[in-house]
């Protein structure tokens, strides 16, 4: 029996109707005053026989939760506010009734997690509350500031210190706290297994904690530590050492990393490395490789990913990467061309690799670079995904290396290249033939990223016609080299639309498949009228950052609600607003559309916009997309769904 | 494969076994129930069916990783389960019940002999995730007053018990 709302009507209605046609049948429907009072009478009793039924099942309310759920619920609304909100978070639920109050007051689990921060006004009463309430359970501390020995909860802290088994420590000054720095005998920290430390403060002279902490059983530890603090290593190093039960995951940001490479090498469990290194390229960290190499490392056994996202010594590169070489599947490291020897040895041992992400940084002037050599054959057959990334063109030496590098990857399912840089003393004709060939034969090639490559090429068409599986294009200045016909075929498209109304103000697209369509900016015909034609039934995301095809869009959305049927997310980018009236109007219509009875069109659920916008827009945005907004930085993406999402701009 | 279920209103639901395994308690009862239809006492069709729709989207998921209570949580639900979840109260609450008597969650944790205890913790950690976030969003920001009247609450508070929670709830405000 369905119980609730809607369905229980539905349900009366059809029982109402087999009645009748019950009815129907046994009675003469020509005397009809005989049969209503008979069908009235039996229509009450089903009526009341539901009514006896919703009795015994009654309507489930919140009260019917259990302690435990009721408590998880507790714990999900603390999570929304600020940490130093919590304690007030859970008063007010303690105020609503009776058994929230007996479940709030009376669960110790709700107030183990201490944050102490100088801003909460009454910050002693409040962590007495919680050390209270907490009753004899472990708890996790967190502070921002250093807590000298007159602070005022330091003496409340102290004989609770056995009982921390998290320590998340946000220093600014020179000391942890007393029980790490001062007396040995207050840092009883037995149950510590988890230590994040982040630190901005350059001239930190000790840092102890890991003294007092045997041993440190976390499985991730946390460390960030700014240029130029020598002591963060230090602290990884001795936690790592401390720490016998391995982490398996450490994430650290140092500038002395010789050694921690060292204690890292040495720990089987570790199976990824995320390093990051505050310093730019010219202040790259000074390692020493000989310390490396002299050091005593075990196999990395484990390994499957490493990153490395600043320019390290080849040397040291080459030996991370030897000592992973059986297990390694995601590689992703910044090299400067000249390391292309280096890392071309490293990669004949890589049989497991299926991801490999080349970062080039900007590079000495020409005629001082060190072109790569050609690489002799890789045993990269599992190679799947090949990004090489470079922030200028690429010269003509990397060019044709790139290009000896496809001849070895044939497998790959997705590929992303640098264009390369015009220049007169070379024969570019014959590398661009070249990639040509070597681009068709690599026939698995699902996801195609050439930055600009194909406008010497100018064989795009061809080159689209002998890779039947790309579905995800990305291409600049180039379109105009392609047929639409193919363009049907794909999935995702993302093009600088330009050349394609170079001759004509009119820009038409196709696409039955074509889900996600980014266009980038116009420079030429800005402020020219555009008719623009996007027949794309099935596209659900649209992005731009060209304000005249906005425009256009957005004036066809308004006139034609029903034109471009299941887009459902607009993305806008950095600068460019919409003409706010016309937005409003397509925005109205198209939830009137979405609402019309047998409409197929979708209503717009997420708007996403890389620029802040003033309170009022927002307000009218939220009211028209039935979302709510809250205050964020630029980059917010409305969503109804999920109320708001933050959504990085990938340039960020 | 598929197995059949009973629901409380004696409705009959025949459902693939990669996606019945998705509920733990019905993953337990089929190795005993052998091919006879398993019984649901506490699970009405209608909700059953809005949890098996839940468990057909996401069969191929990963198995969630073990919860020892220190994963850091948030309320944030991905999309398709937030038009999963946008129902009436009543059936709100109904799944999140049977979501908990179900223990939706998978048996990794039995399988890696973990302590029953430990295991319906996390069962219930996860089991009602989505419909246990749908509830804390829908409570936060909201005053004692507003979540009563939301939930239709009685506020069983004695008068006296009321004043001191006025006075408190003024000192709170001003912290």
């Amino acid at each position: 029996m369905e119980l609730s709302g809607d369905q229980s009507l539905s349900f009366l209605n059809q029982r109402r109707i087999d009645l009748l046609e019950q009815l129907g049948a046994a009675y003469d429907n020509s005397d009809l005053a005989a049969v209503w009072p008979k069908v009235f009478n039996e229509y009450n009793s089903v009526i009341e026989a539901i009514n006896k039924t919703l009795q015994l099942w009654p309507l489930a309310k919140l009260d019917d939760l259990p302690d435990e759920i009721l408590l998880d619920i507790f714990r999900l609304v603390a999570l929304t506010g600020p940490c130093i909100w919590k304690e007030r978070i859970y008063m007010v639920l303690a105020f609503v009734c009776t058994r929230w109050r007996d479940l709030v007051f009376g669960t110790s689990s709700l107030w183990t997690v201490i944050h102490i921060d100088d801003n909460v006004p009454d910050l002693r009463a409040t962590v007495t509350l919680f050390l209270k309430l907490s009753g004899g359970l472990p708890l996790s501390l967190s502070y921002e500031r250093p807590m000298k020995s007159t602070h005022p909860v330091l003496s409340l802290i102290l004989p609770h210190t056995h009982r921390f088994t998290s320590l998340e420590v946000r220093l600014m000054g020179r000391r942890l706290f007393s029980i790490a720095d001062d007396k040995p005998s207050d840092r009883n920290l037995t149950r510590l297994d988890r230590l994040l430390r982040v630190t901005a403060f350059s001239s930190v002279t000790s840092f102890s904690v890991t003294n007092g902490v045997s041993p440190l059983t976390s499985q991730t530890l946390q460390s960030i530590v700014k240029s130029g603090d020598t002591i963060g290593a230090n602290c990884v190093i001795r936690a790592l050492e401390a720490a016998d039960d391995s982490p398996t995951h450490v994430d650290f940001s140092v500038k002395r990393m010789q050694e921690l490479y060292r204690t890292l090498h040495s720990i089987e469990s570790i199976s990824s490395i995320t390093s990051v290194v505050v310093d730019s390229l010219t202040l790259s960290p000074n390692l020493s490789s000989n310390q490396l190499l002299d050091a005593t490392h075990t196999q990395l056994l484990h390994w499957k990913s490493l990153t490395c996202r600043v320019l390290i010594p080849q040397t040291l590169l080459s030996n991370l990467i030897d000592r992973s070489a059986s297990t390694l599947t995601y590689l992703n490291v910044v090299l400067d061309t000249s390391q292309f020897v280096a890392i071309s040895l490293a990669l004949l041992e890589l049989s497991s690799l299926r991801s490999l992400i080349i970062d080039i940084p900007e590079q000495v002037p020409y005629p001082f670079r060190k072109y790569p050599t050609v690489l002799p054959d890789l045993k990269v057959s599992k190679l799947r995904v090949l990004k090489i990334n470079h922030r200028l063109l690429a010269d003509v030496g990397l060019w044709a290396y790139i290009i000896s590098l496809l001849s070895l990857v044939p497998h790959v399912q997705k590929l992303c290249i640098p264009p390369v840089a015009h220049n007169a003393e070379y024969q570019l004709t014959k590398l661009n033939d070249e990639l040509f060939d070597r681009i068709c034969a690599m026939k698995s090639l699902n996801c195609l990223k050439l930055d600009g490559n194909l406008e010497l090429v100018d064989k795009g068409d061809s080159m689209l016609y002998a890779l039947p599986v790309v579905e995800d294009l990305a291409v600049r200045s180039t379109l105009h080299t392609f047929r639409m016909l193919k363009l049907e075929t794909m999935l995702r498209l993302k093009f600088d639309w330009e050349s394609s109304i170079r001759y004509a103000n009119t820009f038409e697209l196709y696409g039955h498949r074509l889900r996600v369509l980014e266009l980038s900016r116009v420079t030429r015909r800005e402020a020219d009228k555009i008719y623009i034609r996007l027949m794309l039934p099935n596209l659900r995301r649209l992005v731009t950052n060209d304000s005249a095809l906005l425009a256009g869009i957005c004036y066809k959305l308004a006139v034609e609600p029903q034109h471009l049927p299941a887009l459902e997310e607009l993305e806008i980018g950095n600068e460019v607003f919409p003409e706010w009236d016309l937005f409003f109007v397509m925005l109205e219509k198209r939830i009137v559309e979405h609402k019309r009875r047998g409409s197929s069109v979708r209503m717009l659920e997420k708007l996403i916009f890389h620029t802040s916008l003033s309170s009022s827009l927002r307000w009218a945005l939220t009211g028209r997309l039935k979302g709510l907004y809250t205050h964020r930085s630029s980059n917010t993406e409305i969503c109804p769904a999920a109320n708001y999402k933050l959504r990085l701009d990938d340039r960020m | 494969m598929s197995i059949t279920i009973v629901t409380s209103d004696n409705e009959q639901f025949c459902v693939e076994k990669l996606v019945a395994q998705r509920i733990a308690l019905i993953e337990d009862m089929v190795e005993n129930a052998g091919d006879r239809p398993i019984p649901l006492p506490n699970v009405t069709a209608s909700v059953l069916r809005k949890i098996l729709e839940y468990c057909e989207h996401h069969k191929n998921d990963p198995l969630p990783p073990y919860d020892d209570g220190s994963r850091s949580r948030t309320t944030h639900i991905s999309e398709w389960d937030q038009k999963f979840i946008t129902v009436d109260q009543e059936m709100l609450f109904e799944i999140i019940l049977a979501a908990n008597y179900l223990e939706m969650k998978p048996l990794l944790y039995v399988r890696l002999n973990v302590p029953r205890v430990q295991c319906l913790t996390a069962c219930n950690a996860v089991a009602g995730d989505i419909g246990c976030k749908t509830v804390a969003n829908m409570i936060k920001g909201k005053s004692p007053e507003e979540i009563r009247k939301l939930f239709n609450i009685v506020n069983n508070f004695t008068p006296e018990e009321e004043a001191q929670i006025r006075k408190e709830a003024e000192w709170a405000e001003d912290r």
